[in-house]
């Protein structure tokens, strides 16, 4: 691991990153409202206006679809611009769910305005018949609709995750055909036809990079796990040796696993760095959660990875002296990483929540390392006998809690359960600083 | 983010819906005015039979984005259904009711128009200035469809 630097590092803003939205949304709209402004069209009558915002509404619409595909590139510049990466994916969420509301609202105005001139017609535009423009420009909308529905629904298998990411991307490219083919008021806006080519370009570049020559293009290094320690029946910590050169990380950081020999899916997933390895290699601890995870827990000793990472922001030299560290269950493990590094001007309370006694699989790592240091303190809670934490314990163990930095790293549920109290009794929000795992 | 998908996906669904089912109750291929509005034509209170002399006086009284003439190189024509498709949305709408020929040939100062475009505008003819058209072909354009990338329009 690299030595970890003592001086104070300031926590990283997702001002660039909203910046670079609004610019890369403000560049097509402003050409399309300067060539083709409200005033030149009779506002005045509602089929005009409801055609109007229709074809207005595509323009925003498209570019932050392809918004939506580059940020779900994962480039290590994300987190420059958001944060951390976690952020931009986000990000990327959000502003595939507004492209999806603009580019809905684009038939519907239309149709207001074919209605106007005959009920009939409205039918005649929104069927899927006629000129082949129009035909993709549907099927990719409806594409759209409903890989953003798939996508909601919680638990969402991993292989359709994929597959409908490689949809969207084939939703993408027939949208922008429909865009740049269809005769319309863009046909004579050689400007912004060109801008929105760039951005085709740029979205499908995307795409390809990370969904589908990814195993290819991305940068990702190879580690072969040396050692395997069972820590209860659904926890393990595996050790993980690089190949050749490993990568550079900081405590708190999380990594891309994928294992490529055959002996496990080739499917990718995050974990956090609980440690270090040896000479440059990391650990990782894992529990079984989902399908892939308890197959994890069979892994055997020379079994090989590849890793893309690091990524993430989660790190103490972002706060103050004083810290509040909050685990739940495996959420603990960027926390043991941090612990080990942690230097001795800092003070802080971690409070590690588990379910069952038996779920506190790092309490003996945490023991050693709190037996060695005076600067960081485990509580442990056990919420089968205590419940929840809440943030009057913390209060009244660790103090004043507008002092006080927080760390959280757990389920969502639980996160934003704490992160909502500790705001009610007056934290800051820039005080409290979190990791949650819901990168898809 | 995901109430905001979920209730545009609803809406949109039921708007898609209220369409077709408008379109099929209302199968009357006559363009129908929008909600709130109606069309001032004095054209449909007269006997079939009758003529209308084309004139600038006749020209005048269709001058609104519900009843919208257009002059172009000597010839009347009945754009009303077409403002709704016409790529340039309202753009049209201040011409109505006059001479449009250099305002059409130039698009407003923008460009010209392509051959298509001239080829889509001989739908909506009513007649040549100063002649006298039938009412029953000046209704008959009323019904010619927009394009609305939709392929032929069959009449029921």
């Amino acid at each position: 691991m690299n030595s970890p630097a003592t001086a104070p590092t300031k926590r990283r803003s997702s001002l660039p990153g909203l910046l670079f939205v609004i610019a890369f949304v403000a560049l097509p709209t402003a050409i399309w409202f300067v060539l083709y402004p409200p005033l030149a069209t009779d506002l005045s009558s509602f089929p005009l206006a409801a055609g109007y915002l229709g074809k207005t509404a595509s323009i925003p619409g498209a570019a932050l679809f392809t918004l939506s595909l580059i940020l779900a590139a994962r480039l290590p510049v994300y987190e420059k611009l958001f944060g951390d990466l976690p952020a931009s994916y986000r990000a990327h969420q959000r502003i595939g769910g507004i492209a999806m509301i603009l580019l809905s609202i684009h038939p519907l105005g239309l149709a207001f305005s074919y209605a106007a001139a005959s009920p009939k017609f409205a039918i005649i535009f929104l069927m899927p018949t006629g000129a082949l423009e129009k035909t993709l420009g549907i099927i990719a909308l409806l594409l759209l609709q409903a890989s953003l529905a798939l996508t909601y629904w919680n638990r969402v298998p991993y292989r359709l995750w994929k597959l409908i990411h490689k949809v969207l991307g084939a939703a993408f490219l027939l949208g922008f055909i429909h865009a740049l083919t269809i005769p319309g008021a863009m046909s004579s806006m050689p400007l912004l036809r060109a801008v929105l080519a760039v951005y085709v370009g740029l979205g499908i570049t995307a795409w390809v990079y990370r969904s589908l020559a990814h195993r290819w293009l991305v940068q990702r290094t190879g580690y072969v796990v040396k050692a395997i320690r069972n820590l209860g029946a659904r926890y393990v910590e595996l050790d993980l040796e690089p190949t050749d050169k490993g990568i550079v990380f900081r405590p708190g950081q999380f990594v891309f696993v994928t294992v490529n020999d055959g002996s496990l899916p080739n499917e990718e997933h995050p974990f956090s760095i609980s440690g270090t390895y040896g000479d440059g290699g990391l650990a990782l601890t894992i529990k079984a959660l989902g399908d892939f995870t308890a197959k994890m827990m069979r892994i055997k000793p020379g079994v090989k990875m590849l890793i893309e990472g690091p990524f993430g922001g989660f790190d103490y030299r972002t706060g103050g002296k004083r810290q509040v560290w909050i685990a739940g269950g495996i959420g603990i493990t960027p926390f043991i990483g941090m612990a080990e590094t942690l230097p001795d001007d800092y003070d802080v309370d971690l409070y590690y929540s588990v379910p069952t006694e038996r779920d506190a699989v790092a309490k003996d790592a945490l023991d050693t390392i709190c037996g060695q240091k005076r600067c960081i303190r485990a509580i442990y809670w056990v919420s089968a006998d205590k419940g929840r934490i809440a943030a009057e314990t913390i209060a009244a163990r660790s103090g004043k809690l507008a002092d006080l930095d927080f760390f959280l790293c757990g389920p969502a549920p639980m996160i934003l359960d704490i992160r909502r109290q500790l705001v009610s009794v007056g934290v800051r929000k820039d005080k409290i600083h979190q990791e949650l795992f819901n990168l898809r | 983010m995901k109430k905001a998908v979920i209730t545009t996906l609803v809406l949109f669904w039921i708007g898609i819906g209220a369409f077709i089912v408008n379109g099929f109750m209302n199968p009357g291929n006559s363009p129908s005015a929008p909600v709130g509005t109606t069309i001032h034509s004095p054209l449909s209170t007269l006997p079939p039979t009758t003529t209308v002399k084309l004139d600038l006086t006749e020209l005048a009284k269709h001058s609104s984005s519900t009843d919208c003439w257009l002059l172009i190189d000597g010839y009347f024509y009945d754009v009303t259904s077409y403002l709704y498709a016409h790529p340039g949305g309202g753009t049209i709408v201040p011409s109505c009711g006059q001479e449009a020929s250099q305002m059409f040939v130039s698009k407003g100062g923008r460009g010209a128009h392509s051959q298509n475009a001239w080829n889509e505008l001989a739908a909506y003819r009513v007649g040549q200035l100063g002649s006298d058209a039938p009412t029953a072909a000046i209704d008959q354009v009323k019904k010619v469809a927009p394009p609305t990338y939709g392929g032929a329009y069959e009449d029921d």
